[in-house]
């Protein structure tokens, strides 16, 4: 709860912009968290019940209508709404040509490609802020993620172990693990945290499945990872009856941690968000 | 009873279990020997004690799951043989009678509804047992005639599968378990199933072994049993319990593993074991060693392609089922079309002949006025009505479009083989044409919507081929054909989820169209598919004479003068066009070509122009109500037509079985 605070405290800044552009519409939850980021609420997004659990803050007003899933928004719904503008993922823009009878469709690039994930989310959140006319307010996010970064990175700077950044699977069995070029690892990676899975990983996650034995491979390595609620309760359940699980260096040292959700191709909110756990965590379970 | 003639005197059950024991042995080294903790064994129990990470996961990884595959694989060789001997039918085994959907249908309920519940054993035991329950029940009207028994199951299988996905589509967030047990994946981490199986094998063995002589008299007739002072009513519940709970304690540990009992009890049966106590004996040790060799192979192979074993099964034993029946011949008589698909007409005469073409409209009305906003219901009328038009008419024109092709579909095969089961979705035409999608769509990348309409008609043609060949195999045994189309279905099912856990974007949207998800209609689309419906209708004319003709048969139509070579390859590319057309748009498994000519009769009509016509209207009204519905009830989520129209369809074939 003190995380989600001080989080959520990062946009609240002073209103000095004229009003912003309203009629909005977001098909993609990276998105809706930057225009939530910018104090901008769109008229309508989709699956809302999903953001809630896996992106969470910035919280979702009542206001925000539901279009249903992302690959099939509500066409009806969504032109009785009238919006002025449709945002969306260059990687769902493909199937909704139809809508842009309805309004323009802006595809965001929200694939990092080579530039460090960061960077990238950095760059789209100004490019919002310039539609929203937020691009002050943009700046503002950006140079108070910075910080955050740079004081947990302050925070962290004893910690020599590796460290698993990982979802478990209902199952017991396998487990996502993120890393690489995705704003998870990239966070890693500004933290001065070495990422202890090495492998390789889905371009637009960040993330890959992997099965429970591959947590030995780095012996010394902290195991940190997301708490999804009932999902990680069943996981968590299954794998005390696992006798591998039981033999993990890691978990036979107890050098494991459960932090709240973070959605892993979000944007700066949810890298200080991911910041601020790992600094509240790792030093207690990552010494010796 | 259709029973397989053997020329071969020997049996060779013993040797080919030997061969295929052997042959999982070779790969289950080559796992641990390519996965470098060797073949020491104790050695490796001496590490894993130490917290040796490879040790472990071949001490509490690959052991156990050897000893699974075999205890699985032998109970439901032993439940499978159970259920033939009892049912007096090669073909029954749980897969083929729905207890297998149902267990899935019963853990998905719970997961919702009763998250409370620990542990899947109830929901699995009671979904088992109330799928036995309603497939004898279904049956009780008709002397339990075996091979009705199985069509029931079948049918209840695939209406139960449609509901579940329906419910996954739903409430995708509570049943992450259920994608996970579903898929009959052995993977092991601790000894407990291992256990739990081993002694639920012992426990079935122990009983067979000791009812083993009743249960033979089960093959005789019933008189013969009475005579020896057994009920065969009681006796006959007692087995098909025993294979039910057996089935349970299974499904309850590796999930769903379908048709591996049926192939070990056929094979048997094909080797050469004769009593029961043979078959019952090798039935259970081929289709463990069936499970054992499959398993390995899709452990050698799960670093290039993750596929849990459930979903191969289903791969080896379908075709298995196929071969099986296209080489057993069976003396059987063609049976009477007129007598098959007359005997309702008789009874209910004097139907409302107006009333399908009154639903038509109210649902065309409807379809195109009726939505659903954030507040409610809401009728569109004026300038909202017009507005709104362009979201409406093209999925309402496909929908309509594809429930008249498929009723004019169905109505055609039925009039052409005078069987009153026949359609394009019991005979596996839908899925045949689906089936042919997958490599297409992976060879010509750029495929839209309309061509790959097209190009499922080939596919309907080629498997309506395959059915007619099947069906002058078994000398036009009704039944048979059917499952022979149940089995493409069930094979085309088990492909397609082979190719969901692929995850190539391609075949994913395949699948999405395949779900009957009516979202993507472009206005193009519905006019093509609009198109056919009516060129199909306008063949009507030339098409009447023959309908009339061809169910009374070969030498008939002979005598009358009909062109018999001419006139079924029109029909057969006529059933081939509107089917691929439709399947694309509504899925594959729709039973609206069963169910509209079924009721095309009951409301009156009699010559077989009319009939053909008012099927049309009936099914285009049905397939056009399930998309309202799917629009409506999970608002702002669109459920798939195809499926809203399944399970409607599922419903309607009940309510007709248990009419007649």
């Amino acid at each position: 709860m003190r995380l989600a605070l001080a989080a959520a405290a990062i946009p609240s800044a002073t209103l000095a912009e004229g009003k912003p552009m309203s009629g909005l519409v977001s098909l993609e939850m990276a998105i809706t968290e930057m225009l939530l980021t910018l104090g901008v609420t769109p008229l309508a997004t989709t699956n809302i019940p999903l953001y809630r659990r896996l992106v969470t803050y910035p919280e979702m007003p009542a206001s925000v209508a539901d279009l249903g899933p992302f690959g099939e928004p509500n066409p009806e719904y969504l032109h009785r709404l009238a919006p002025a503008r449709i945002l969306a993922a260059d990687w769902q823009a493909p199937g909704l040509g139809r809508l842009a009878a309805i309004a323009p469709i802006l595809a965001l690039p929200l694939y990092p490609g080579k530039t460090p994930a960061l960077e990238h989310q950095e760059a789209v959140l100004r490019q919002i802020g310039d539609l929203c006319l937020r691009r002050d307010r943009a700046e503002e996010v950006i140079a108070s993620t910075q910080a955050t970064l740079e004081r947990a990175r302050a925070r962290l700077s004893g910690i020599n172990r590796p460290v698993y950044l990982c979802r478990f699977n209902r199952d017991g069995r396998n487990l996502a693990v993120f890393g690489g070029n995705g704003m998870l690892g990239d966070v890693l990676r500004r933290l001065e945290i070495a990422n202890a899975y090495r492998g390789r990983v889905n371009a637009l996650s960040g993330g890959t499945n992997i099965p429970l034995a591959s947590l030995a491979d780095a012996p010394e390595a902290v195991i940190v990872h997301f708490d999804r609620g009932a999902e990680t309760e069943a996981a968590l359940q299954r794998l005390d009856q696992s006798r591998l699980w039981h033999a993990l260096p890691a978990v036979a040292a107890g050098r494991i941690a459960r932090i709240p959700v973070i959605y892993p191709t979000g944007g700066p909110l949810s890298a200080s968000r991911l910041a601020d756990a790992l600094a509240a965590s790792l030093p207690e379970i990552a010494h010796g | 009873m259709a029973d397989i003639r053997m020329e071969r005197t020997r049996n060779l059950s013993g040797m080919v279990a030997f061969l295929l024991i052997g042959a999982g042995l070779a790969l289950f080294c080559i796992n641990l020997i390519m996965n470098g903790p060797g073949l020491d064994f104790p050695d490796l129990v001496r590490r894993a004690s130490a917290d040796d990470i490879a040790a472990i996961t071949v001490v509490y990884g690959t052991l156990p799951r050897l000893v699974v595959a075999l205890a699985a694989g032998g109970l439901l060789g032993l439940a499978a043989t159970l259920m033939r001997q009892g049912l007096q039918n090669p073909l029954a085994e749980p897969g083929t009678l729905g207890v297998l959907a149902a267990a899935r249908f019963g853990v998905a309920v719970a997961l919702i509804w009763f998250p409370g519940l620990s542990g899947l054993e109830w929901p699995v035991l009671l979904g088992c047992g109330a799928a036995l329950a309603l497939v004898l029940w279904s049956a009780t009207g008709r002397q339990h005639s075996p091979l009705s028994i199985v069509v029931n199951g079948m049918v209840l299988g695939l209406c139960l599968d449609a509901a579940t996905t329906l419910l996954l589509l739903s409430h995708f967030e509570e049943l992450g378990e259920l994608l996970i047990w579903q898929s009959g994946a052995l993977i092991q981490d601790n000894w407990n199933s291992a256990l739990i199986l081993v002694v639920a094998l012992a426990l079935a063995g122990l009983a067979v072994t000791v009812l083993r002589r009743p249960m033979a008299w089960l093959g005789l007739n019933d008189t013969a049993m009475k005579g020896v002072g057994i009920s065969p009513t009681t006796l006959r519940a007692l087995t098909l319990c025993l294979a039910t709970g057996m089935t349970a304690v299974v499904t309850r540990q590796i999930g769903i593993v379908g048709f591996v009992g049926l192939a070990g009890a056929a094979l048997a049966n094909l080797l050469g074991s004769r009593t029961f106590s043979q078959q019952a004996f090798f039935g259970a040790v081929l289709a463990a060693s069936l499970l054992f060799v499959t398993d390995q192979a899709v452990q050698l192979l799960s670093p290039f392609l993750p596929i849990p074993t459930g979903a191969v099964t289903a791969l080896l034993a379908a075709p298995l089922l196929l071969v099986l029946l296209l080489k057993t011949r069976t003396s059987g008589t063609r049976p009477v079309g007129r007598q098959q698909s007359h005997d309702i007409e008789t009874r209910r005469r004097r139907y409302r002949t107006w009333l399908p073409l009154a639903a038509l409209v109210a649902i065309i009305l409807i379809g195109l006025a009726v939505g659903r906003t954030g507040q409610g219901i809401d009728w569109a009328s004026g300038a909202t009505f017009y507005d709104l038009l362009p979201f409406r008419w093209p999925r309402l024109v496909a929908a309509l479009a594809a429930g008249g092709l498929l009723a004019f579909a169905g109505s055609l095969m039925q009039r052409l083989t005078g069987n009153a089961m026949a359609s394009p979705e019991l005979l596996g035409v839908t899925s045949g044409a689906a089936l042919l999608m997958v490599p297409l769509i992976l060879l010509v990348p750029t495929l839209d919507r309309t061509s790959v309409m097209l190009v499922c008609g080939v596919g309907a043609f080629l498997t309506v081929l395959l059915s007619l060949k099947l069906s002058a195999r078994s000398g036009f045994a009704p039944q048979r054909v059917l499952i022979g189309g149940l089995a493409i279905t069930a094979f085309t099912g088990s492909i397609l989820s082979v190719v969901a856990t692929l995850g190539d974007p391609r075949l994913v949207r395949l699948i999405g169209w395949l779900s009957g998800s009516t979202y993507n209609v472009r206005p193009a689309d519905a006019l093509l598919a609009g198109g056919v419906l009516v060129l199909v209708l306008l063949a009507v004319p030339l098409v009447a004479r023959w309908l009339s003709i061809l169910p009374l048969g070969e030498p008939a139509g002979r005598a009358l003068g009909l062109p018999m070579a001419r006139a079924r390859l029109v029909i057969l590319v006529l059933v081939a066009l509107s089917t691929g057309m439709a399947t694309i748009l509504v899925g594959p498994v729709s039973f609206i070509g069963l169910i509209a000519p079924h009721l095309s009769r009951l409301s009156g009509m009699r010559k077989p122009a009319e009939q053909l016509l008012q099927a049309v209207v009936i099914g285009a009204a049905l397939t056009g109500s399930a998309d309202w519905l799917g629009r409506i009830l999970a608002f702002p989520w669109e459920l798939p037509a195809g499926l809203v129209v399944t399970v409607l369809g599922a419903v309607a074939y009940t309510l007709l079985m248990a009419r007649r």
